[in-house]
């Protein structure tokens, strides 16, 4: 049903668009009524409308150096006249050459640094033009080469998201960008929540631009990062691709490739495209639960691809009656326990495991749910109920070095999976995979923001 | 000898051949070269955590840049190097950045090294080392007509499979034929076809795919454009070492029209990216279904209104075992200039919701509000930013986090004789709060900077030195003290060299944690010369 309301609307609007006459354009409330109106403006192969109100050209993208306005222009009454256009804020007119069907060109070389005024005048044989300061467009030729313009664009994105300022950040990238500029103003707040602290610098290796303008690099870069949640400070280096388009004013960032150095939180819609690391090195990324990780690019990008937290192994140790281990899920940390905490819930990690019998210590304001026999890839969400607290029922009088009797408090057993409730909306799972004397080995994944996984 | 290498010394004898005839046809050529050292210094118990390289590093950018005309032919051509013994900065002592010549003369145009030729968003829009053919029909009557031969990757020392840059080696063939039928109308087809081998690693994939893809360009009435492509690839993927290839089909469509004349500007989007479609090349999410609009209204000359909604969805083939997943994205924002008849005032307030909706139930719904305003107070120039964010979760169990944010920021500007001082102030605090375990995070920030530019001497330079300091309910602090200063000369006797500049780049981080063990400082100082002519 939503799928249907979703096309008809679409639908809806893109009739109301296309069949609108011409000068009734519904969405300018009929303001329009020119008699005489350009249909369209390239300047050389970039859409004139769409190249902002002023922009940077460069030489190496100009053909023979050239500067050309191709257009076409359209009367309700009569015939077209001529077609002018001024370079100088219209201290001089030139006329372009114009074809019968109203096509017209005109072509100028352009001085670096120097600010070109453009507007174009069509001009009936009534004597009527079109709205000619809707033309108005300010365009310079940017004497730099074009690595110079990039690195002035990335800079400015750079410092923006490093101060976390996401409204001069998105003034650097384009409305088209190619994964939606929606979705990466999002991203990068959700960044900017995760990371108390980014560090991040970069240089280009390779810098290739089309004649339409758009400008593709690929960078390597190096950075650091504090994860606002869990304790570790991480840092990784690697290469990627990024493109620009011309924008007003400079270069606008259009498309970025995974591993992302922007948007992180939101990898599988912000990146159109991968670089695959060359030896499978570990890179940041952040989960769309809001887990800030490090893994190998391979786990990374296969988390980026199924939008879920990836998966980790690791094992928990116990010494009988002296000491046991727990564990955070968030980060991986594992801290050794006082035996006499094995039941009242004040331990570090989230859990832990004592006793021979795989007794399950939980800490308090943490709960756990068995989920049953089941892979730790089939638990994609956390359970709506089910959760006990084990220290409140353990039953085992602590310190007696008596074993627990069977059954009456929580353990893990071999092939089964359960999900943890921890404090404010974060999960976590794990996979009990097996057993070697006192060290329970299993699998685990995180989210902070659940119950999805 | 290896295909791959016979391939690039083919490459380098055409560009050897044809380019330095035309260099004799008295080219403009520019040169640029940047060349840097950097002593970084870190020290610390957890100095493993920085970024920095330790010790002393040098970097050395080359761009040339050059173009000019002989026989008829235009022509331009592009070389960039790159050397540093940073191995944070690049995996190479040596690398080629830039390799690209071009040469035209209107209608055949060939392009060689760095091909850059986007063909449709599905197909095509990755850089290429290789070569490219563009005809260019006159007037319209002939299609328009390119092909190009290259290897996909971003570098070129990954070309001669240099062990630290290795890539994938993909070969690419493509072609596009792209008429104009009317002035108002044209079409294009592209046919794209990637061979991948030799992995890297023994989990790497490889693809066989071909895409074939139509897309057209429309404008019905003036002010308005309508664009549309469609695509279907064809491929034949290998997961991982020893895993035979199987076969995929896909496709992918998209609508667009934008109508732009003052004072609006509304855009309307429609596409669908099957799951199975794959766009080595191009760029397209498979398994998406997506509307998006826009609206941007001028309503008079100091007040702007922005529109938009984002609506998307996956498991368009019911293959996800976690269902179906919607998002909707609208937001709408005003921005006011010259509120309260004040010269240099601006305002501006947005609102952005995004709401997800798996299988039919709501998850999340996060609210972004921010409230930004400038102004100008006598000689004080201010900024202040206010925003809250509130994430929150709505299915199995209800959280929500809110977020407050509040930047100011406050510049001047003072001319001293010949100096120029540009004092300025920094404060941010952001609060991030669980609202269920009342448990509350706080980030500060201040800082204080001071630019101080000789015009007379052509220096500029810039201080600043603050604090950053985060405060957690659970877990770790982190308190940073940072300080940075650049400084910029261009002396009159470098001016002979068309641009010349010296800069001094240094910045010092003092991080300090409650776990003592992972403290770090690091300090690095940079001193270089940019030169071009």
């Amino acid at each position: 049903m939503k799928r249907l309301t979703m096309r008809l609307i679409f639908a809806l609007a893109l009739i109301l668009f296309i069949s609108a006459p011409a000068g009734a354009k519904w969405w300018i409330f009929g303001a329009s009524e020119e008699e005489v109106a350009i249909n369209y403006l390239y300047l050389n192969q970039m859409s004139y409308e769409e190249a902002g109100k002023s922009i940077k050209l460069f030489r190496e993208t100009l053909p023979e150096g050239m500067i050309n306005i191709r257009g076409k222009a359209t009367v309700r009454k009569g015939a077209i006249g001529s077609v002018l256009v001024s370079i100088d804020d219209k201290a001089n007119w030139e006329r372009a050459r114009l074809s019968q069907d109203g096509t017209f060109m005109f072509s100028f070389k352009p001085e670096a640094a120097r600010v070109y005024t453009l507007y174009v005048r069509v001009i009936d044989t009534r004597g009527k033009t079109n709205d000619v300061e809707a033309t108005r467009k300010e365009v310079v030729l940017d004497d730099r080469n074009i690595t110079a313009a990039v690195k002035e664009a990335m800079d400015k994105l750079v410092d923006a998201y490093k101060n976390k300022d996401a409204g001069r950040f998105m003034s650097g990238v384009g409305e088209d960008f190619a994964g939606d500029a929606t979705n990466l103003d999002r991203a990068i707040r959700r960044d900017f929540s995760s990371l108390s602290d980014i560090q991040l610098s970069y240089t280009l290796n390779n810098v290739a631009a089309d004649a339409k303008g758009k400008i593709y690099i690929s960078l390597n870069y190096s950075r650091m990062a504090i994860p606002l949640r869990g304790k570790g400070t991480l840092s990784d280096r690697g290469a990627t691709e990024f493109s620009f388009s011309p924008g007003d004013p400079g270069l606008k960032l259009f498309s970025m490739k995974f591993p992302l150095i922007f948007g992180l939180s939101d990898a599988a819609n912000v990146a159109t495209g991968m670089v695959r690391m060359t030896g499978n090195e570990a890179i940041i990324i952040i989960t769309p639960g809001g887990t800030v990780e490090k893994l190998p690019f391979d786990k990374a990008l296969k988390s980026m691809e199924e939008g879920s937290a990836s998966i980790a192994s690791d094992s928990l140790t116990s010494t009988p009656t002296t000491i046991f281990e727990s564990f955070a899920l968030a980060d991986g940390d594992k801290t050794t326990e006082n035996w006499n905490n094995a039941c009242n819930g004040n331990i570090s990690g989230d859990f832990g495991v004592y006793g021979t019998n795989h007794h399950v210590s939980v800490r308090t304001g943490v709960t756990v749910a068995d989920v049953g026999i089941k892979s730790l890839e089939d638990v994609k969400a956390a359970p709506p109920g089910g959760y006990v607290n084990p220290h409140t029922s353990c039953g085992w009088p602590i310190g007696s070095g008596n074993p627990p009797p069977p059954g009456s408090t929580f353990r893990f057993q071999q092939g089964r999976s359960y999900v943890f409730k921890l404090p404010g909306s974060a999960y976590g799972a794990i996979e009990v995979t097996g057993f070697s004397g006192n060290r329970v080995n299993f699998k685990y994944k995180y989210t902070a923001s659940g119950p999805n996984f | 000898m290896s295909a791959r290498k016979k391939w690039t010394i083919g490459l380098c004898i055409v560009v050897g051949l044809v380019f330095p005839q035309t260099l004799l046809a008295r080219p403009e050529i520019n040169l640029s070269n940047e060349l840097s050292f950097t002593y970084n210094n870190v020290t610390g118990p957890g100095a493993a955590s920085s970024s920095l390289s330790e010790g002393g590093h040098y970097l050395n950018v080359l761009g040339i840049f050059g173009n000019g005309k002989v026989s008829g032919y235009d022509y331009n051509f592009n070389l960039g190097a790159k050397a540093t013994d940073d191995r944070n900065n690049d995996p190479m002592t040596w690398s080629l950045t830039n390799f690209q010549g071009r040469i035209s003369d209107n209608v055949h145009t060939l392009s060689i090294g760095d091909v850059f030729e986007s063909f449709s968003q599905y197909s095509l829009g990755t850089a290429l080392k290789g070569g490219s053919y563009k005809y260019t029909g006159q007037e319209g009557k002939i299609p328009e007509v390119t092909i190009l031969a290259g290897k996909a990757v971003s570098r070129w020392d990954s070309l001669w499979r240099e062990t630290k840059t290795k890539a994938i080696d993909r070969q690419v063939y493509g072609g596009r034929v792209k008429h104009n039928f009317t002035a108002d109308l044209w079409a294009g087809l592209s046919l794209v076809t990637s061979r991948d081998s030799e992995r890297i690693n023994d989990t790497d994939p490889l693809y066989d795919n071909n895409v074939y893809a139509l897309d057209l360009e429309y404008r019905p009435i003036p002010g308005l454009v309508v664009r549309a492509e469609t695509a279907f690839n064809n491929t034949s993927l290998s997961p991982q070492e020893g895993a035979a290839y199987s076969n995929t089909h896909g496709y992918a469509y998209r609508i667009e029209a934008v109508g732009d004349a003052d004072p609006s500007r509304v855009s309307l989007e429609y596409g669908k990216t099957a799951p199975k479609f794959v766009s080595l090349l191009g760029a397209a999410t498979p398994d998406r279904e997506k509307f998006k609009a826009k609206w941007r209204y001028k309503y008079s000359k100091t007040v702007t209104l922005n529109t938009g909604f984002l609506w998307y969805r996956n498991n368009l083939e019911g293959q996800r075992a976690d269902g179906r997943t919607d998002y909707y994205k609208p937001e709408a924002g005003v921005t006011v200039r010259r509120l309260f008849g004040r010269q240099y005032s601006s305002a501006d307030i947005t609102y952005k919701l995004n709401l997800a909706d798996r299988n039919s139930s709501t998850t999340k719904v996060d609210h972004v509000v921010n409230l930004n305003y400038k102004d100008r107070f006598g000689q004080l120039d201010s900024d202040t930013n206010l925003g809250l964010t509130s994430y929150e979760t709505k299915d199995l169990t209800a959280s929500r986090r809110n977020e407050y944010t509040f930047n100011q920021s406050l510049g001047s500007r003072h001319t001293v004789g010949m100096f120029i001082l540009k004092p300025g102030l920094f404060l941010g605090g952001t609060s991030i709060r669980e609202e269920l375990v009342d448990e509350e995070d706080k980030i500060y920030e201040y800082s204080l900077g001071l630019g101080l530019d000789v015009p007379t001497m052509k220096i500029t330079s810039q201080f600043k030195v603050g604090q950053n300091k985060l405060d957690k309910a659970t877990g770790d602090d982190t308190n940073k003290g940072f300080a940075n200063l650049s400084v910029y000369w261009r002396p009159d006797f470098l001016a002979k060299l068309n641009e010349g500049m010296f800069f001094l780049r240094a910045h010092w981080n003092d991080f300090n944690f409650t776990t003592a063990a992972r403290d770090f400082r690091e300090t690095s100082v940079t001193v270089g010369l940019n030169i071009q002519f």
